[in-house]
């Protein structure tokens, strides 16, 4: 009986090509609408790169010049990327946003910045740049003044460029918080296997549907064709939810390198949305298109809720309600993936795992009991 | 002979809406028992409850000598039901779909194969097994909305108002097909509102109105019930001029109405009727037009027992 | 006006989607933009500021002068602990920029010399803050370590480091001010998301029940002409986008009253109305390809959410690749957005520059619709 009705569950799951392809569009297409988006926003935006900026010489100033051409040289040291030019054509460049600043070489030196900073951070460090330079100065003049003998060990203790801090790394994984979007897509397309359930548990009941009466009135357990359509449909989300995983790797995108462990996820997370359209289903007095609006609901302010469309409110969240998050299911998918690329070990992963498949099983279980009651008040 | 079904006092309330007020019947194995009332009276949902599917508020229901309950799997998988709401897959094709649900009753493959075959023959569906249902018209829908129903070739087949928007050539094979399962031993329920097909096809009939028994019997016993054993028509170009109270003196005639252009004269026995009444009319020089005779109908009785007609 | 106020009847009935999507964006109002938009506010040239948080082992007077100094120049933040994880979930939704840990010994180890270990820095590696933090850092140090070289003791070292630090380089600004985006631009720029995703959500399930075969047949036959019965149904859509516009500008009204009163707000009114001509040719379109609801949700989401990431909603426009910004010039949310920073003064351009991107939006709107009745007309000759 198992098999007949799993076999037949997944023949008519396979046949509704729309609603199938729809599914696997949509995460397919937003993926890589963001995918084009981001670009190279972590590169541009957060990662350093050696300064670009324009030098105009207004007078001679020997030590300045020697610092300059310090940070100018190619490496991995070189903060700054320097073009010498006059005056007319920094400005030019400064307005045409090729330079973050100008720096005038002069007695004093100045620093002219641009009125809208593309970015913002490499103005400043221009600034922090000639700032230390002028300290400097200023700390030699004043050593001179109380102590000149100690001077020249002063100047040697500048040159010797010392590093005083050790900077350490909390992770070796992709830091890069753009990809939480990614992980956003997915956790909203779990959700969105609510959908497929519904229709299933219409097709079930008695008092929904006219083929719900019929099977209702065979000799088979409603236990064993709830499990052959949850099934049916777990089978298909997860294998089409692998294909995004695998498109979206293709692409470019880094989820790290525990690809095993992020099936699991994937995996958890169709549960997780396949049952939560099961308990919906199985809310009685509620027509097929407010159920399928409820789950519309749910999917959408769920991923909201974990970053779908801005960065910072599921911390938001976690600063005032975390318990928000540890029941949320997209923000477990979300976070599970994050886990699993930052961390070595997995508690977290399987604290959120855990915590996935107990709701999954405690909703599919609510649902048999108010789906048991098989006698209705009226069909 | 055993009974297939027995209802003793059932009733049941919507809210304020008292569906079936201590209703009862039963149904004799072997029998066409057919349950026959206007809309709203109550059969859909005394299948419901026999079924199980509905609860009730007071009474007792047997199938087969067994109480049913939901979980009675012995009895259900004996049962089929052919509800007016067509109940298959519209993502399967017509095999498909006889497939699916004799399976969920035959569980070898091979007795399965062969009952899905038989079934779809049997509603003459051979050259549709490949369609699917939306590409069905109302009549072919059916039909395999039949054959879902009794593939597995249950004992006692329920048939709901089967044939509500049908073509007369679907309509005729449903009947003879029902009539035929009969024959190969199923017990078959069958309601209607539709007092031909009662008529035709039933060995017993229940008529029941507004939750109720009214009258049990088979077709000449609820005839015989009534008063009216004849109804005379006949055509009449002036009927204002006639003077029924006059024919209303004639034998047997113990009622008459006037209708457009029509006499309508009930008789309760006699031979000859039709004859006493032509020679009135001859007698008196009255041209008339057709003069037709008919036995009373079910509805008839249905009119004389409760005062309603059946079909609103 | 039978069909018009049938229309508004099964409205009712689906109003749920467009009620949770006013709830999204009063959250994303208040949880998102507003906060963005203090951030933004014009000023002179300041020096950017990284947040960052200290755990001092050592209290001495190095690492509270060391923490004392970098309070001025960036911003101090507090955080639950200096676990791994604590410290990695912080720098990950960059909350802060950095961690420094200073470790029981520093001071001493600063005399002598090797002084690393003692002191760690917290930060995701490579990153322009990173370096902009660590260079400020360092500098400072670096000062001390040289007055002490020259005899001085910590102490006054540390104190001629903060005299030092005082000296700044001379700024050279532009007389203009910085134009930083405004609040009311990212409202209206996020609301235009907002109106496809509620009105696909919210009138298409409408557009469809109206256009169930039994019950057009059954008005088609009827004595209503069936131009009027279109145009009926036609103004319902309209009167619900003029109302959803209504709603949302009041909103503007009450949460940005100074902006909103400024005669420029007209154009930003407009604006939205042009966008939410947009986005109903888009529900019409959309009910004419499908009539299953996970489908429309589907494509609302992959239309509405594609549009606005691609167009500058959620990712700014400055940081679009080339070819993305030559693909968005083909969606009518680009154009609503270019329109949005002219009105706001970030960009360059006159009235007239306004009213033409509007009208391109327009020209949109025209041609979705186009689209839609083909594909509707197609359709019904299939089907009949």
């Amino acid at each position: 009986m198992f098999i007949h009705n799993f076999k037949y569950a997944m023949k008519t799951m396979l046949k509704n090509k729309t609603t199938l392809i729809w599914t696997f569009l949509f995460p397919m297409a937003l993926g890589t609408f963001m995918y084009f988006a981001f670009g190279d926003i972590f590169e541009k935006d957060a990662v350093f790169n050696a300064v670009p900026v324009a030098v105009v010489e207004v007078n001679e100033n020997e030590n300045l010049e020697a610092v300059i051409k310090e940070l100018e040289k190619e490496g991995e040291e070189q903060l700054l990327k320097t073009t010498y030019l006059s005056e007319e054509e920094a400005k030019k460049a400064m307005d045409e946003e090729k330079v973050d600043g100008i720096i005038y070489i002069d007695a004093e030196v100045k620093l002219a910045v641009p009125t809208n900073p593309s970015s913002a951070y490499n103005t400043t460090i221009l600034k922090a740049i000639l700032d230390e330079y002028k300290r400097q100065e200023k700390m030699i003049t004043d050593i001179a003044t109380v102590n000149p003998s100690a001077v020249d060990d002063a100047i040697k203790n500048i040159q010797s460029e010392k590093i005083f801090y050790t900077e350490k790394i909390t992770s070796n994984g992709n830091q890069d918080a753009y990809t939480n979007y990614f992980y956003a897509i997915f956790a909203m397309s779990c959700l969105f296997a609510s959908f497929g359930s519904i229709e299933k548990i219409g097709k079930m009941q008695a008092n929904v549907s006219a083929l719900g009466m019929r099977r209702s009135l065979s000799p088979n357990s409603r236990f064993v064709t709830i499990v052959a359509e949850f099934l049916s449909i777990l089978i298909s989300q997860f294998v089409m939810e692998a294909i995004v995983l695998l498109y979206f790797t293709v692409l470019g995108v880094d989820f790290g390198s525990k690809y095993l462990q992020i099936l699991g996820i994937l995996f958890f997370g169709s549960c997780i949305g396949i049952s939560i359209g099961i308990i919906i289903g199985s809310i009685p007095k509620l027509s097929e298109n407010g159920k399928q609006g409820i789950c519309i609901i749910i999917g959408m302010v769920l991923s909201i809720m974990a970053d779908l469309v801005a960065v910072g409110i599921k911390y938001a969240i976690e600063c005032n309600m975390p318990i928000i998050n540890r029941i949320n299911p997209a923000a477990l998918i979300v976070d599970s993936f994050y886990a699993l690329n930052i961390y070595d070990t997995y508690d977290r992963y399987i604290r959120n795992m855990a915590t996935l498949g107990t709701m999954t099983v405690v909703l599919i279980v609510i649902s048999a009991l108010i789906l048991r009651r098989n006698k209705y008040a009226s069909v | 002979m055993n009974n297939a079904i027995e209802v003793k006092n059932l009733v049941k309330r919507y809210k304020e809406i008292l569906a079936l007020d201590h209703f009862s019947l039963q149904v004799e194995e072997g029998e066409i028992f057919g349950l026959l009332g206007p809309n709203g009276s109550g059969k859909t949902t005394t299948i419901n409850c026999i079924l199980s599917l509905l609860s009730f508020d007071k009474g007792e229901i047997k199938v087969f000598g067994k109480e049913m309950r939901p979980d009675s799997y012995d009895i259900k998988k004996d049962i089929g039901v052919v509800m007016q709401n067509v109940a298959v897959f519209d993502e399967l094709t017509v095999y498909e779909n006889v497939d699916y649900f004799c399976g969920l009753y035959i569980k070898d493959k091979e007795t399965r194969k062969k009952y899905v075959k038989e079934a779809i023959e049997f509603v003459g569906l051979e050259d549709y097994t490949k369609f699917l249902p939306k590409k069905l018209s109302g009549g072919l829908l059916r039909r395999l909305n039949i054959a879902c129903g009794i593939a597995h070739k249950p004992k006692l087949i329920f048939f709901d108002e089967p044939t509500v928007a049908v073509d007369p050539q679907s309509r005729n094979k449903i009947l003879e097909g029902i009539k035929e399962l009969n024959r190969n031993g199923a017990t078959i329920v069958y309601t209607s509102h539709y007092m031909e097909e009662v008529e035709q096809l039933c060995s017993k009939i229940l008529i029941m109105d507004g939750g109720k028994n009214v009258a049990i019997g088979t077709k000449e016993e609820l005839k015989k019930m009534i008063k009216n054993t004849e109804t005379i028509t006949v055509e009449v170009a002036d009927v204002d001029s006639i003077n029924t109270e006059e024919i209303k003196e004639l034998p047997h005639v113990y009622a008459i109405k006037k209708d457009e252009k029509k006499l309508i004269i009930n008789c309760s026995g006699g031979k000859h009727n039709v004859v006493r009444v032509i020679d009135y009319f001859q007698d008196r020089n009255i041209s008339i037009g057709s003069v037709y005779s008919e036995q009373p109908t079910l509805n008839d009785v249905f009119l004389e027992i409760t005062g309603k007609e059946l079909r609103d | 006006m039978q069909v018009f106020k049938l229309y508004f009847k099964v409205l009712r009935k689906y109003i749920g989607t467009m009620i949770m999507y006013v709830g999204i964006f009063i959250g994303i109002t208040l949880g998102v933009i507003v906060p963005q938009a203090v951030r933004n506010q014009e000023k002179n040239y300041t020096d950017e500021k990284c947040d960052f948080a200290v755990f001092d082992y050592d209290e001495s007077i190095l690492s509270k002068a060391l923490t004392a100094y970098l309070e001025t120049t960036h911003n101090l933040k507090v955080i639950k602990n200096d676990n791994k994880e604590t410290i990695q979930d912080e720098l990950y939704i960059m909350n802060i920029h950095s961690v420094i840990r200073i470790n029981e010994g520093f001071e001493e180890a600063f005399k002598t010399g090797k002084v690393e270990e003692f002191l760690e820095t917290y930060v995701i590696p490579g990153t322009i803050t990173a370096t902009l933090f660590e260079q400020n850092l360092n500098s400072y140090l670096s000062v001390v370590n040289t007055y002490i070289a020259a005899g001085f003791s910590v102490d006054e070292a540390t104190k001629k480091a903060d005299e030092v630090a005082k000296t700044s380089t001379e700024i050279i600004e532009n007389d203009e001010k910085a134009k930083a985006e405004s609040a009311l631009s990212i409202y209206f720029k996020y609301a235009s998301w907002v109106f496809i995703a509620m009105c696909v959500s919210g009138i298409t399930v409408v557009l469809i029940a109206l256009n169930k075969k039994e019950l057009r047949n059954r008005i088609e036959c009827s004595a209503y002409k069936f131009v009027k019965m279109n145009m009926e149904i036609v103004l319902g859509v309209v009167v619900t986008g003029v109302i959803i516009c209504a709603v949302f500008v009041v909103a503007a009204l009450i949460v940005f009253p100074e902006q909103m009163l400024e005669p420029k707000a007209v154009l930003y009114v407009l604006n939205a109305l042009c966008i939410m001509a947009v986005a109903l040719a888009i529900t019409f379109f959309i009910s004419k390809v499908t009539d299953k609801v996970p489908v429309i949700s589907l494509m609302s989401n992959v239309i509405g959410l594609g549009m606005a990431f691609l167009c500058g909603v959620f990712v700014p426009m400055e940081f679009l690749s080339d070819t993305v910004i030559k693909v968005a010039r083909f969606m009518p949310v680009y154009w609503n957005i270019k329109a949005l920073q002219i009105i706001d003064g970030i960009q360059e351009g006159s009235v007239g520059t306004i009213f033409s991107y509007m009208g391109i939006q327009i020209l949109f709107a025209v041609a979705i619709l186009c689209i839609g009745m083909i594909i509707a007309r197609r359709k019904r000759v299939t089907y009949s």
